[in-house]
């Protein structure tokens, strides 16, 4: 139901059980809005309860636009390595497109591409996004496409974010859902 | 870059000495390979590169944002520039050449100019040329560059423009961008760069799709020459409006891209072009006489990034992941 493409090992089972397990409650309602606090869909969560994922949802139309989540990934994994999970959530893009275009950016991303059953537990989930997910709580929601350094997004909260949950420097991130225009 | 007029130079015509389809290794002799330094902030994910006289490189990647100089070994000596709307800093960094009098002119896509001085340290002026979107500088003389690009982002009209360094102003512009057969101007707009190289007073444009190296001398086209493809693939069917994702890959695969022109020094000219495969890219390398001789065309190739002064071909290397491990080669056959 859910096909993993990693970059550096299987997804995990901790998070295969969740998306397995998500897959097969789904309905056909709304979900609630994910916010910060809110328990991520499986899709989202990260590898162990302590673990902390940046995934990138998005769809097919973001691998040709010219801003797109890419450039804050690539800065996270440069910046914190292995301390954190990196992940794009693709819904309606082949999973090779996803891999080829992380590739071509340098971002090591594990690639989730989900079939329907795995869609419908992941609905709540907007794009494009970051989520920022500590466990299978969401930490922090970067709706749209994180923008340059002048704007009112700013890339460097994506990292500060990151860096006050892994307790190092760059704390003081803003909390919340940030949209990005 | 050597002054030798164009129009009084013979190619070498005739019978090619290497099979027209070549591979590589054959053509080329591999003369060292390196990896470039990187760290938390340097990552080269989208080098344009630029070899200095002192044998360095200088690198503009757009996707970063950031001007790298690298020893010839592969040493990073330092970086400038960043994301941002203030001096020295970029949106869409599309190039960046060395100046004559040794400073770095460095251009954003929608046509903002930036002087730095020589080692990248301080900001010496900014221009705005009208240029966007700017795909291309070449430095023609002492005072001049050549810009590359649409005027205000125009469908029609020329894509060189010569823009005079002291006066900040635009002082020629020609070639007209091609529209392709009716009905694809507007996918030859969206595809529509042009690639150029300089010799003496000369200059050769060869537009992303089409076949026909074309020769300006101060505006005016005084020649052209077809470029004798075997595997370039032309546009055939125009891009649908607003396709969804898939049927836009589909349409984005379906044709070649001249992504480089070099015009070397015994007349001969080098055309590298790709195909798109998602966002990967096949390159393949075609050597022709500047009559338009087939010498030889190798298809898989690497990415070739720049030609040093001495002509040596600098290659991300084969077979590499990413393009921050480079090869130098020296070109063996076909001259």
């Amino acid at each position: 139901m859910v096909h993993s493409h990693a970059h550096g090992g299987a997804l995990s089972r901790y998070a295969a059980a969740a998306l397995i397990i998500a897959a097969c409650r789904g309905s056909q309602e709304p979900l609630p809005e994910l916010r910060p606090g809110s328990v991520a869909p499986p899709a989202l969560a990260a590898s162990s309860p302590t673990a902390i994922r940046a995934t990138w949802a998005l769809d097919g139309r973001e691998l040709i636009r010219c801003r797109n989540s890419a450039r804050e990934l690539r800065r996270l994994q440069a910046r914190f390595g292995d301390r954190i999970e990196i992940a794009a959530v693709a819904f309606d893009s082949d999973p090779a497109s996803v891999e080829s275009f992380l590739r071509s950016e340098r971002v090591r991303a594990r690639v989730l591409y989900l079939t329907t059953p795995a869609r419908q537990a992941a609905r709540g989930v907007k794009r494009p996004a970051l989520y920022i997910v500590r466990g299978e709580r969401i930490a922090a929601v970067f709706l749209g496409v994180p923008l340059d350094d002048t704007r009112s997004i700013q890339a460097r909260d994506v990292e500060s974010r990151v860096a006050s949950l892994l307790g190092g420097s760059g704390a003081g991130g803003r909390a919340g859902i940030h949209p990005s225009s | 870059m050597l002054a030798i007029s164009a129009c009084g130079r013979e190619g070498r015509a005739g019978t090619p000495r290497t099979p027209v389809f070549a591979d590589l290794n054959q053509v080329v002799t591999w003369e060292r390979t390196f990896r470039l330094e990187e760290n938390q902030s340097v990552i080269n994910v989208s080098p344009w590169v630029t070899v200095l006289p002192s044998g360095e490189f200088l690198v503009s990647d757009g996707k970063e944002q950031q001007l790298r100089f690298y020893a010839p070994d592969g040493r990073l000596r330092g970086t400038f520039g960043r994301r941002g709307s203030g001096p020295g800093e970029f949106q869409h960094l599309a190039r960046a050449v060395r100046l004559n009098d040794g400073t770095i002119l460095a251009a954003d896509m929608m046509g903002e100019m930036t002087r730095f001085d020589s080692a990248g340290a301080r900001v010496l002026g900014t221009a705005h040329t009208s240029i966007g979107p700017l795909y291309e500088l070449l430095v023609l003389n002492d005072s001049t560059v050549l810009i590359i690009g649409r005027k205000s982002g125009a469908v029609a009209g020329p894509l060189l423009h010569e823009w005079n360094l002291k006066g900040g102003r635009i002082m020629r512009s020609y070639f007209a961008a091609p529209q392709g057969p009716p009905g694809f101007a507007g996918s030859y707009a969206f595809t529509g760069f042009a690639n150029a190289d300089v010799r003496g007073d000369t200059v050769a444009v060869l537009f992303a799709l089409e076949d026909t190296v074309r020769l300006f001398d101060r505006g005016r086209q005084i020649g052209k020459v077809a470029v004798p493809f075997r595997g370039f693939r032309k546009m055939e069917t125009p891009l649908e409006p607003d396709p969804p994702p898939e049927r836009f890959r589909a349409w984005w695969e379906s044709y070649s891209t001249v992504t480089d022109l070099y015009w070397l020094r015994d007349g001969t000219f080098l055309v590298q072009y790709a195909d798109q495969l998602r966002s990967d890219r096949r390159y393949s390398l075609l050597h022709m006489s500047r009559e338009g001789t087939p010498l030889w065309e190798a298809s898989g190739s690497p990415n070739l990034l720049t030609l040093a002064a001495d002509e040596s071909l600098v290659f991300v290397k084969p077979g590499a992941e990413a393009p921050n491990e480079w090869s130098i080669a020296t070109l063996t056959a076909g001259r």
